[in-house]
């Protein structure tokens, strides 16, 4: 409405359950900024994502720079303040919904694995020289 | 002088030391509820059990702390579960 006052005709916003958008190929671009892991049901909502998305349209998926595993996160300059938040935060909301809990450190390994069950088959990994906590994953399904 | 200039080495200096102070303070909080969760006790009789390959694998914790009533309630995740 806001935006409509603002005479911005081509602009809606609108609020959705990500578990059930039931939409096919229609998406040119969708984004997630660290907010997978923090689902009750990620693999669902990649599933939805990756059906709610245009053949040609990436999915622009921030998330936590680290490894799936702890052994390769030792480096890591903030891996106690990350697994710490974790364990406080992102798996709490996701197990208090009887959710996977995948964590703030779920890492390349496993979103790659999950991401590829949903269906995605191009992920291209970028990081910035300057930001040694988040990882950009720029997926398409085709 | 000119007061406008940064210091580039307090600066660094300065960054490395809030870094040390997240990760420090963050331990301090997880070793208060590994201790209060008897959690160290556990691992104390285990072999070694770190990470996603370990005995641990499907038993990450995730603990809700009510400070009002200064306790920790631990869950368990649905045992199918990464």
């Amino acid at each position: 409405m806001a935006a409509q006052k603002q005479g911005l005709t081509n602009l809606r916003f609108e609020v959705k359950d990500v578990t059930s958008l039931e939409i096919t190929d229609h998406y040119q671009l969708i984004t997630a900024f660290d907010a997978i892991q923090d689902q009750v049901s990620p693999d669902r909502v990649l599933k939805e994502i990756a059906r709610a998305l245009d053949p040609d349209g990436p999915f622009l998926m921030q998330d936590i720079a680290a490894s799936t595993h702890v052994d390769k996160n030792i480096d890591h300059p903030v891996g106690p303040l990350l697994y710490s938040i974790s364990v406080m935060h992102c798996m709490t909301v996701s197990l208090a919904g009887d959710g996977a809990g995948l964590g703030t450190m779920w890492g390349e390994e496993k979103a790659r694995e999950m991401l590829q069950e949903a269906g995605f088959t191009k992920i291209d990994v970028k990081k910035l020289p300057h930001d040694f906590q988040n990882a950009f994953y720029i997926i398409q399904k085709n | 002088m000119d007061t406008n200039q940064i210091d580039q080495s307090k600066a660094d200096a300065f960054a490395d030391r809030m870094l040390n102070i997240l990760n420090e303070g963050a331990l301090a909080l997880m070793s208060s509820i590994g201790q209060r969760t008897r959690l160290f006790d556990v691992m104390s009789g285990l072999p070694p059990s770190t990470g996603w390959r370990g005995p641990f694998q499907k038993a990450c914790l995730a603990v809700t702390i009510f400070p009002e009533k200064q306790s920790l309630q631990v869950r368990w995740p649905p045992k199918n579960r990464a």
